[in-house]
């Protein structure tokens, strides 16, 4: 079973919206869950990285070093930042999103050339999905976090219905349409790629 | 009367995921308390957030920590249970009635809430308020998970009530910002106290206070024994040839880590319970101290005269977690320290072999991806469109010596701006402008500024500010008012216009402070206005004291959002000056600017700063802005219908 869960983005992305949701989702799938976040200055732009475990019985709320089984990626630095943390053949779910950090803004460093075989020199599984322009085309440009959930759901146990649950909980009400369109349209470009369920 | 039945459940509901945080508000409106004050903080602030959901009740932000304690100390004299909720520095501020309301007791339960920052996530430092408690003489409760958070603060009113004495709650990061399931056990009927004059207990003139010393001494010792006792701290027994004394989060990564070992657990982290802790030690071949930070438990255990590993082993800096505590814990298992050979009782035995014997030893650290230790970094930055970013350009490109303080703004001093000389704490700006004013020579002192913000300067900028004027030493202060304590995710304060519950309240007026203080030249500038906040600080560096306030709404809440800037690529002559302040919206392709559409707000500060016109308010195509910022400020402000 998947267990141990990274959600890596900047600061704004909604990241944490993406971490209640599927904190919420293992609560009400009847396990113990935790989670773990940073707010505050951290969440001005900068990395965010929060976690999100699942079991009979979960201690640390943080996953230790090398021991996360999927990394839901908001952005694609991001994701591979977290990339140390993952444990060998574990699972990438990233947006292709990238957003400049400031020292590349400012010309003293380069956005790394990121691949999917970059993510392979560690990970089992990579699926790099364009879910800032599917973001887009649910209706809000700020889905794109549902959008990565969406995916991820397809290679979890729990049904889409659970999800959709809890998403339509969760996000203003106003948005409860794009947010819902995107999540589906995450699962489903997922389906194309993978068989459901082998979690 | 505190009991082990104090934690067996009335009632079961299904659990819910709540943050620490939350758990902590909800634990102290179940256990009836009627008043709640602090001052945002991270990772505080959600404690008094949450307490607004609850109408039947007073919740304030209150001017800073100090006065929330203040306040609560009366309710708690009044006869209601109430709580102060703060960071642990805010700790500092309030340091003064607390030391001394543990003389006084409580006739009301009374709880304060720290919560800490091992790792500075988001702090100046990382201090142990765990100290505090020790230094005061009150009992600190410290939960490991959002269901003793609940349960400890319910539990936190009683004994604040049966022991007369303030309780601490010290929480940290991982305890307020993780999430885990809690079973409630629902709301407790407390009633009101009768209220009665007793200036024995409650005015602490010499006389009494020397008279409640001495029962304050008495009441540790009463406590320690309740701790030998109460529930809060439990023995889970496993393998003996490793014990771990731990609490707070801590337990939960000794627990991952070595599930077969065995674990005193402190909830009660002060005073100890000496008699657990004697008995424990005594059947374990190894102890271990796990603590984060400070040494604060193993100092009092090598009193007692146990032998035991703590702060030899573990890092004092930062957080621990799962990997840190198994590595160091295996580590010192092979060494050949005397004192950890003298507990195995056999010199040549014990180490390594025996732990993997023990079924202790397990998974090695991971290999790192090659490269990923070089990536640019990201630190946190101000937001695209934060009105702060104009003001320090401006104080970048005059040269000036900045004094910061704690705030979003104080992301002013990462680069590319970097325009900070000094952040230290809650409202130092303004005192170290002074300073610097005088220490420095002539020509530098002259250049001295003290930057803060509009909650900042509630808090603790005023009484500074009054210094400057008592004591002749003057320096410019700029007032960054964006309405909100925007740091903590917009919270309101004195001056905001708002209270905790977002109901309005009477403004106070922050020029009218700084007139009424002596402040000779008060003038307001519209943030975003470059030339504006650049004439008002070279005419305040003749006149140091200025109070200049640079106000604009903070980016996140303000109500209209223009178009994105637009980028004319035939007028760009590659100067790089638009890119200096660093604007996160203002992406770098090759050696032109690219605007990212998503991100830009249309503030209009690289318009300003542009000397061919390239960048040009977005809100009519084709219409390139005058280059002076007019037009994009005024943009912004009318909902994107420029005015060229």
């Amino acid at each position: 079973m998947l267990k141990d869960f990274a959600i890596a983005g900047v600061g704004g992305q909604g990241g944490l919206l993406a971490t209640t949701v599927l904190a919420q989702v293992f609560a009400e799938a009847g396990f113990d869950v935790k989670t773990s976040e940073v707010h505050g200055m951290a969440q001005r732009g900068g990395t965010v990285t929060s976690y999100v475990r699942r079991g009979q019985k979960v201690f640390s709320p943080a996953v230790p070093a090398g021991k996360v089984d999927v990394i839901v990626g908001l952005e694609l630095l991001e994701a591979y930042r977290e990339l140390p943390n993952l444990k060998p053949s574990g699972v990438v779910v990233s947006s292709d999103e990238k957003i400049a950090p400031i020292s590349v803004i400012t010309g003293d460093a380069e956005y790394p050339n990121l691949t999917e075989e970059s993510f392979l020199q560690r990970a089992g599984e990579v699926y790099i999905l364009p879910a800032l322009s599917m973001a887009l085309e649910a209706g809000n440009v700020r889905t794109s976090n549902m959008v990565c959930l969406g995916a991820l759901s397809w290679i979890l146990e729990i049904p889409a219905s659970v999800w959709e649950n809890e998403i339509s909980k969760l996000v203003p009400e106003k948005t409860i349409g794009a947010n819902l369109k995107a999540f589906s349209m995450g699962r489903r470009w997922m389906e194309k790629r993978r068989s459901p369920n082998i979690s | 009367m505190v009991t082990q039945d104090t934690f067996k459940r009335t009632s079961d509901s299904n659990p819910r995921l709540l943050y620490g945080n939350e758990a902590i508000a909800l634990g102290a409106y179940e256990a009836g308390c009627t008043v709640a004050a602090g001052y945002p903080g991270t990772p505080s602030t959600e404690i008094i957030e949450t307490m607004t959901r609850f109408p039947d009740i007073h919740v304030e932000w209150s001017t800073n920590e100090k006065v929330a304690l203040e306040v609560v100390i009366g309710a708690s004299i009044a006869g209601v249970r109430a709580i102060a909720c703060m960071k642990h520095v805010g700790l500092n501020v309030a340091a003064d009635p607390l030391m001394t309301v543990t003389y006084m007791g409580v006739r009301g339960g009374l709880v304060i809430v720290t919560a800490d920052d091992p790792g500075m996530h988001s702090s100046q430092n990382e201090q142990d308020n765990r100290w505090f408690g020790k230094f005061a003489k009150v009992p600190i409760l410290e939960p490991s998970d959002s269901q003793e958070a609940y349960d400890f603060t319910r539990v936190a009113f009683d004994i604040s009530e049966e022991f007369d004495t303030p309780v601490i709650i010290r929480s940290t990061t991982r305890i307020s910002h993780a999430r885990s399931l809690v079973a409630t056990s629902g709301k407790k009927a407390v009633g009101r106290k009768p209220y009665e004059k007793d200036m024995a207990k409650y005015v602490m003139l010499p006389a009494n206070a020397r008279r409640r010393k001495v029962s304050v001494l008495e009441r540790v010792k009463k406590l320690a024994e309740f701790s030998d006792e109460a529930g809060l701290n439990r023995i889970e027994w496993g393998d003996d040839y490793i014990g771990f004394i731990t609490g707070g989060i801590s337990y939960q990564y000794v627990k991952e880590a070595f599930p077969e070992a065995s674990v005193l657990k402190l909830g009660l982290a002060y005073p100890l319970p000496e008699k657990v802790i004697r008995e424990f030690a005594a059947r374990v071949k190894c102890l271990y101290v796990v603590e984060e930070l400070d040494d604060f438990w193993e100092t009092q255990i090598r009193a007692m005269g146990i032998t035991c590993r703590g702060k030899d082993v573990f890092p004092g800096a930062g957080e621990l977690s799962v990997g840190i505590v198994k590595q160091k814990v295996l580590w010192s298992l092979g060494c050949t320290d005397p004192g950890c050979g003298e507990k195995r009782g056999d010199a040549s035995g014990g180490g390594p072999s025996n732990v993997a014997e023990a079924g202790l030893l397990n998974a090695a650290e991971p290999d790192l991806v090659p490269g990923t230790r070089s990536l640019p970094a990201r630190p946190p930055v101000l937001c695209p469109g934060c009105p702060h970013r104009a003001v320090y350009y401006v104080i970048k490109k005059l040269g000036l010596v900045a004094c910061g303080d704690i705030g979003c703004y104080t992301l002013g001093a990462l680069p590319p701006l970097s325009s900070l000389d000094t952040t230290t704490c809650m409202g130092a700006s303004i005192g170290h402008a002074q300073g610097m004013r005088l220490g420095l020579p002539a020509d530098k002192a002259g250049k001295v500024v003290a930057v803060i913000g509009d909650s900042t300067f509630m808090h603790s900028g005023i009484t500074p500010l009054i210094n400057m004027t008592y004591n002749q030493v003057d320096a410019p202060v700029i007032i960054l008012d964006n309405g909100t304590t925007a740091m903590t995710g917009h919270q309101g304060h004195p001056a905001s216009g708002w209270n905790a519950r977002h109901k309005e309240s009477p403004k106070v007026a922050i020029e009218e402070i700084a007139r009424a203080v002596g402040r000779r030249d008060v003038e307001v500038v519209d943030a975003y206005d470059t030339k504006s906040v650049e004439r008002a600080l070279r005419k305040a560096l003749d006149q140091p004291s200025a109070v200049i306030i640079a106000r604009a709404p903070c980016v996140l809440l303000a109500r209209k959002k223009t178009q994105p800037v637009k980028f004319d690529l035939s007028l760009c002559v590659e100067c790089g000056l638009c890119l200096r302040p660093g604007c996160p919206a203002l992406e770098r392709e090759g050696r032109k600017p690219k605007v990212n559409e998503i991100l830009c707000t249309g503030c209009g500060l690289c318009v300003q700063i542009c000397p061919r016109n390239a960048l040009f308010a977005g809100a009519k195509g084709e219409c390139p802005g005058p280059g002076d910022g007019v037009t994009a400020v005024e943009g912004r402000r009318e909902g994107g219908d420029s005015t060229c």
